[in-house]
Parts: structure tokens; sequence; C-alpha cells
């Protein structure tokens, strides 16, 4: 049976770390039999996390390397999402190796820390940060990627990575909240204009997800546990699969939606 | 390779209909390898629509010649899910036959029509069937079916349909906004008592989805209009309804609780 996503082409943004969405997503697609261009920025290998450190890995090169292991093609690309030249050369690399664009995933994001402070504390460099990836970022890759799916004429597949901090205000997570809330918006606004064009725009909101990003919370990983109803936090593997189904045929009629995935933590909206 | 829901039994009730989303679900849930159990209320013939007519459809029965097309066991139960002791027969009579109840497709609802008219003017009786089948039905079913899956001890799956009606009011409506909304509370509740017995309660919110229940719209220019204001220019189908409940019934989906998932081309977004 031909694989459901044979021929078709995926940019996977921020997918540089072992344990991390970006990884699984693009795992999954490779699975499905896209060939998948993975993004980073390039990080020093003293900052990676032990785990990583411990078994050899390459950022973006590893997840390359788990790409070609499903028997998909794979091209890494070290790029800056807010830097509009850097997005050019991305959306230029994928067009030259692999001559279309069907699929993007919109996953980089400011790595967690600073910003999540009071108010009064966060310093307005870092609130920039976090907001610039997130939106700037989705709005850059989304503006270069659609260009080409526009005119290949097809249809094609946005997957947003939100959050429930897209769908909630939290103490002590401004930035976050005000860059989630505007991938949801975004989300919404890209769907009106794109659905004609047989483009789906979707956003997918995680709940905790144990992934690296969220190792300097595992002091508190067991009560965010017991805090959902189904009692454990989430799997990158989980989001992963779920962003693919998002890629696929079937899932055409799901169009504008910012989809929670959380074990039950937040139902509304 | 092993099918994703190899060896699961799975309810679907209000599946008779060629043009409907309850067959459609059938179709794709033993496509990937369950047993279908369909109910429905045994209609006259005489009120089935002329598309099914015209190619001798059978209800239940054509459904379950669906189901054993793709290599799956289906029975089929007329059932008045609004009688407990008709619920009660369906959950006891799909043990018997299938040895356990992993999936729950809470898909039946009262027709579409008498209760299409401003609120100053639906008949008590109309309103009142609205919420009942709905509401009262989908209550029974999974209270019946939650207690099976409980002392089953392997999880399970309960899957409402409700529609872009659940989420956003609209004239005329009054009856099927209030069942829908209501749907969603009850999803949320249940997902929140079950989610310990690793059982997942979410609904399914369509739009404008192309099935014989909307035929009362006609196909001409209100139905055209209808689908040009949705963001992706058209309705849905039947089938792409049924394969996000297919989704949702795989172990694939079994971080998503609690949720209301919209499946409408984009027409309602903001909840």
């Amino acid at each position: 049976m031909e694989k459901e996503l044979k021929g078709k082409v995926a940019i996977v943004t921020g997918a540089g770390r072992l344990r991390g969405i970006g990884k699984t997503t693009a795992v999954a697609l490779a699975k499905l039999g896209a060939n998948v261009v993975v993004t980073g920025t390039g990080r020093k290998p003293e900052n990676y996390p032990d785990d990583e450190k411990a078994v050899g890995w390459k950022d973006i090169e590893s997840v390359a390397d788990l790409i070609r292991a499903e028997g998909s093609k794979a091209l890494t690309i070290i790029a800056d999402v807010t830097n509009k030249s850097d997005v050019k050369n991305m959306i230029d690399q994928t067009i030259k190796e692999f001559g279309r664009i069907d699929i993007l995933i919109n996953n980089a994001a400011y790595a967690r820390a600073e910003d999540r402070v009071p108010i009064l504390d966060l310093d307005e460099n870092v609130f920039q940060k976090v907001v610039d990836i997130k939106l700037t970022g989705t709005f850059l890759c989304t503006k270069g990627a659609i260009e080409h799916m526009i005119k290949q004429g097809d249809g094609g597949k946005i997957v947003n990575i939100s959050s429930s901090a897209g769908k909630k205000g939290t103490a002590n997570f401004l930035a976050y909240n005000a860059g989630n809330f505007g991938v949801v918006g975004m989300t919404q606004s890209m769907a009106r204009e794109l659905g004609s064009k047989n483009i789906n725009v979707n956003a997918v909101c995680p709940g905790a997800v144990d992934t690296s990003r969220m190792d300097v919370v595992r002091d508190d990983w067991d009560r965010m546990a017991a805090d959902t109803p189904i009692g454990r936090n989430g799997t990158d593997e989980e989001v992963g699969n779920f962003c693919a189904y998002l890629c696929t045929e079937a899932s055409s009629w799901i169009h504008g939606q910012s989809i929670n995935l959380n074990g039950g933590t937040i139902m509304e909206h | 390779m092993k099918k994703d829901l190899e060896g699961k039994t799975a309810i679907i009730t209000g599946a008779g209909r060629l043009r409907g989303i309850g067959r459609a679900t059938a179709v794709a849930l033993s496509k990937l390898g369950a047993n279908i159990v369909v109910t429905g209320t045994g209609k006259n013939p005489e009120t089935f629509p002329q598309d099914e007519k015209d190619i001798g459809w059978n209800d239940i029965e054509s459904t379950a010649e669906q189901v054993r097309n793709e290599g799956s066991l289906a029975k089929t139960i007329i059932t008045d899910i609004t009688k407990e002791s008709d619920v009660k027969f369906l959950i006891e009579s799909t043990l018997e036959k299938f040895g356990s109840l992993d999936i729950l497709v809470n898909n039946a609802a009262a027709p579409y029509g008498e209760d299409r008219v401003p609120i100053v003017e639906i008949e008590n009786e109309i309103f009142k069937k609205v919420i009942n089948t709905k509401l009262y039905g989908s209550f029974l079913c999974s209270k019946f079916a939650a207690i099976a899956m409980i002392s089953q001890k392997k999880g399970g799956r309960i899957i409402n349909l409700s529609s872009s009606a659940g989420k956003e009011g609209s004239a005329r409506m009054g009856a099927y906004n209030a069942a829908n909304f209501a749907i969603e509370g009850f999803t949320q509740a249940l997902a929140k008592e079950l989610a310990m017995e690793k059982i997942t309660v979410n609904s399914v919110c369509p739009g404008m989805t192309e099935t014989s229940r909307l035929d009362p719209l006609g196909r001409g220019a209100l139905w055209k209009s209808k689908a040009e204001n949705i963001p992706m220019g058209r309705v849905g189908t039947d089938q792409e309804v049924a394969d996000l409940i297919a989704f949702l019934s795989t172990d694939k989906a079994r971080f998503i609780t609690g949720q209301s998932i919209n499946i409408n081309g984009g027409s309602v977004t903001s909840r």
C-alpha cells in the first residue's frame, strides 16, 4: 500500500531536540512517507541536555538520520525563523532540494525559563524574543511556504504549535500566553484566507508534555501530572502523531481549529 | 500488520442512513478492524429517502453488510436509546456476541425538520424529543457502556456527536442548540470522571455535512450559498467526519480527552 504522504515535502521548524515535539512530528511525517526538512538554530553542543550528550546527539543532524531510517529523504537547515533572509533561504533550499512544499509545521519557540517571571520582573528583551519567535517566526515561515503552496495549486497543510497557554492565562506566563494566544488568532485568520486554496491551517495546543523544554520544571512535574484528569503528562510522540494526522487527506475538513491535546486539563475553546 | 482496532468492539447508534455519519463511522471503524454493533429505530421503509429506495437500501442491515465487506463482524439491534430497557439490552447483547465493548459512538439524533422554527412557535413535544434523543439517549448509552468498560479494566472510547450548533446559537435552532451545547458539558464532566479509567470522552462537532439529514435544505441556491460562506468553500462529507471519529478511537489519540473538536471547513473557529 502506498504511504499516505508519499511525494509530499514537509518543513518542521525547531526540530533539533532528542525529546521534543519537532523531532517526533518529523519522524511521524517520515513514517507516512513525506520527505522532511528540519530546522534548528545551531545551538552550541555544550548547551545540550545531559541525555543528549550521553548518546552523542547531534541536533537536527540526528533527527535527519531518524527520518532517513524511515526511508524518507531529509534536509537540515540552520535558520533563525525571525530573520527574513534566513526564512527565504530555508524556503529556497527546500525548493531546490525537493521541488515543492506541502506541509509546514511551525514548531520553533524560545526556550522556557527566564520568561516565567512576574510582569514587573519580565525583561522587555525576553518578552520580545518569546513573542518574536512564536509570532513573527510563524508569520514569516507561513508567508514563505504558502507562496509555493498557492503556486503549486494542489493545497497544503499548515500546523502551528500553540499550547494550553494559548487558551488560558496563567500568572508568570505573560510572554508565553501572549505568543500562544496570538498563534490561535493567526491560525483563524490564516484559515479564513487560505481555505479556498485548499490549504488547511490548524493549531495544536498541548498541555504538559515530557520534552527537554520542560526540564526546568521537573520539581513540579509530578504535581502537574496529578492535576491532569488522566493522571499523567503527555509524550512528544502523542503530539507528533496528532500533528501528522492533521497533515493527512483524512483530516481535510478540520480547518481553522486550535485543538487541545492535554489529558483533559483544559476543555474549553 | 495488525490493524489499529483489531479485537475491539464498537457500538454506533443511529447508523441506518445511506448518506450519514453513523454509516460512514461504522465502515471507518471496521476498516481499522473493529467489530461493529449498529442501531436504528426500525424506521418504516416507506419513509426512506428516494436514493435509498432506488438501490434497495435496507437501513442498518445494509450498513452491517458494508461492515462485513471490510472483513469485520457486524450485529444490528433495533434500539430506542431513550428507553433504559432497550439500552441495557443493546449493551448486554453486544457483550454476549463480542465479549467486550471498547468504543461507543453516540450518533443518534432526532430528525431535522419540525424543530427548526422560532422558539415562540416550537411544539413542546418536538423540543422535548430533540433533547430526549440527543441528551438523554447519549446519557443512557454512555452510562451503561461506561459500566461495562470500567469492569473490563482496559480503557475505552466514548465519542459524542455534537455540532457547530453546540458552539454557536442560531435563530430557529433553539432545541438543537440546547441539546448540542449540553452534549459538550456532558462530555467534559464524563471525561473527568472516567479519565483515570483510561476511558477518553470527546465530542465531534461537524459543520454542514452532505448527509440525508440535511435533505430538507434542498441542494439549490440556499445550499450553494451556505457552502460558499464556509472558508473552504464547500460542505463536508460523512466520510471526513467518520475519519476523525476513527482517529479518536485509536490508541494514538489516548491523550485527547474532554474535547469538543470542530470539523467544519473553518466556519466556526472561536470555541
